[in-house]
């Protein structure tokens, strides 16, 4: 490195010139003192990652840049058409329940969802709408449950009768502090389209009542 | 084996990588909004053109191993979003007055917004790795898992160095100085970007432990010639004040050599600099120091620690290229590969 100017702080430059590195090889006592220290330091750098729990990076797998370069291809290969395979698999899977999903809703029956403790069910009128229903058994005793629906009211005043709700299976015996779910299906018969407001309860769990929203829309074909 | 690449194709090969990583980022911010209080500021430092080691890092040690740039793209887009976090969090921490050749977010914008901004980056930097679709599932749980230890080592690097200001620590060796920078800058400017673009070019089956020990000398270096740039470099190219290091307080190399090396009375009054710089802005100090930024590089010239911390950096370099060549051993030559044992030499030459 240059000597500074006066000042100090303007005088001092960088040295440092490009070029390929050549790998020192009379070392002066600081070049010895960087090389060592910092070969020290990745020791510990190293070992400390080959403790960190499972939840850590990736384990090291070994040795493509290592110790077996015939390996390298076959396992690089191996790996490659093990991943695609499971996003195979993957994919197939979700493309099963896209079908699933499509063969029940051509069928008139679509299913509903939970969000934030609401139950929405929908679907059109004359056809059917399904979702599942938790029951969690909060006390210390087994409990025998019949889920049943109430009235459903629209903002209007029309009502949706509670006998169109049928519950799969009926009655459920559910252990203490365990949960249990139950289908809920709505025939839509004749309903009026639009939205309806009642709740899933449970005689023998009076803690039970989950509020459930029911979107009717028109037939296919009518306004 | 050396190589035969200048500056000149170094320079070329990061403005390339870093134009791919910066247009995929400016697609990924853009039309979001809140525009006026969060993601214009968001989108601020990500404009400003820096050097992209990082994704540039990713993609070549990608293309090495022979994957391709789709593949790593993603996980560069993160660790450059990851990196400008850092960054506006560190600005403030420091109260660093500039950032790649414009004023800092939190001086423009001030602290609070600028917390929130650098918090957003955060975020959305975990956001690409959780496409799949070009990884696979296997391997971006890999990739998502590298990442958050990443950051866990980087903030715990960080910690550390504001503790060693906080409490005035000053007895430190070099090994103590390469053991913080391993943790906040080696991991996420080197290690994880050599480690990560090796296993998506690999397909998880690249020696991942060797590019650790490759990314830390090379970061190691990377970092010595950051500290020596901010005392002796050319301000416009460096894009940060000068100086800044010493004023605030870093524990760099040369303030090591030089508390090792000053007169008592030197360091007594080092120390008492280093006291006041650790305090935060707002808390009293006791008298003013009776020494400067500028007489303190001074006493770093006469005690020889900027010349330390070259020829430090440079065994370091020499350890990283040592591990280079075990790292990449199997690697077939391709410019991916030339450019990553090019940077070796870069580390020890840039200017900004």
């Amino acid at each position: 490195m240059n000597r500074p100017e006066a000042d100090g702080r303007a005088g001092p430059r960088l040295s440092g010139e490009f070029g390929p590195f050549q790998a020192l090889t009379a070392l002066t006592d600081a070049q010895r003192r960087g090389l060592d220290a910092a070969t020290q330091v990745v020791r510990e750098f190293v070992d400390l990652l080959d403790t960190q729990p499972s939840s850590g990076p990736a384990d090291d797998m070994g040795s493509v840049n290592g110790h077996e370069p015939g390996l390298t291809q076959l396992r690089v290969t191996v790996a490659r058409a093990l991943d695609l395979y499971a996003d195979l698999v993957r994919r197939s899977f979700e493309g099963y329940a896209d079908l699933m999903d499509q063969m029940l809703r051509s069928r008139g029956v679509e299913l509903g969802s939970v969000d934030g403790g609401l139950l929405t069910l929908q679907g059109a009128a004359g056809a059917r709408a399904m979702g599942t229903v938790w029951m969690h058994n909060t006390t210390a005793r087994r409990a025998s449950a019949i889920p049943h629906l109430t009235d459903l009211a629209s903002h209007d005043g029309r009502m949706v009768p509670a006998s169109v709700g049928r519950f799969q299976p009926a009655a459920l015996t559910i252990d203490p502090s365990a949960s249990t779910s139950a289908t809920v299906e709505v025939v839509l018969g004749d309903v009026v389209p639009g939205v309806y407001r009642g709740y899933v309860l449970a005689r023998g769990l009076p803690d039970v009542a989950l509020p459930v929203r029911l979107l009717v829309r028109a037939e296919a074909g009518r306004s | 084996m050396t190589t035969a690449i200048e500056l000149s194709d170094v320079e070329a090969m990061l403005g390339h990588y870093s134009s791919l990583t910066r247009d995929a980022m400016q697609r990924y911010l853009r039309d979001r909004v809140p525009g006026r209080y969060l993601y214009d500021l968001v989108r601020d430092y990500p404009s400003r053109v820096g050097k992209g080691i990082r994704p540039s890092l990713l993609m070549a040690a990608c293309q090495a191993f022979g994957g391709s740039i789709d593949q790593a793209l993603g996980p560069a887009v993160a660790i450059e979003l990851a990196h400008n976090a850092f960054l506006i969090h560190d600005d403030i921490e420091d109260d660093s007055l500039q950032r790649r050749g414009g004023p800092t977010l939190h001086r423009v914008h001030g602290t609070p917004v600028a917390i929130n901004v650098g918090d957003a980056l955060a975020v959305l930097a975990m956001q690409p790795l959780r496409d799949g679709t070009p990884l696979g599932t296997r391997l971006s749980q890999r990739v998502s898992d590298e990442f958050v230890h990443m950051l866990t080592r980087t903030i715990e690097g960080q910690a550390i160095e504001l503790g060693w200001r906080a409490d005035n620590v000053v007895d430190l060796e070099p090994t103590d100085y390469l053991q913080l920078i391993g943790q906040k800058t080696c991991w996420y400017t080197t290690v994880w970007p050599l480690r990560v673009g090796a296993l998506i070019g690999s397909a998880g089956t690249a020696s991942l432990d060797a590019m650790t020990r490759f990314g830390f000398y090379l970061g190691a270096a990377f970092q010595i010639r950051d500290d020596l740039l901010n005392l002796v470099g050319v301000e416009a190219e460096y894009g940060k004040e000068l100086l800044g290091d010493i004023r605030e307080g870093k524990r760099t190399l040369m303030l090591i050599h030089l508390l090792g090396s000053a007169s008592v009375d030197e360091r007594k009054s080092l120390v008492a600099f280093l006291a006041r710089a650790g305090k935060h802005p707002d808390v009293p100090a006791d008298g003013a120091p009776d020494i400067d930024e500028a007489a303190i590089l001074e006493l770093m010239v006469h005690y020889g620690s900027l010349e330390f911390a070259f020829q430090f950096g440079q065994g370091v370099a020499t350890a990283a290229y040592e591990s280079f060549h075990d790292a990449f051993a199997d690697v077939p030559p391709s410019a991916a590969r030339g450019f990553i044992e090019a940077l070796i030499p870069y580390m020890l030459a840039r200017v900004s």
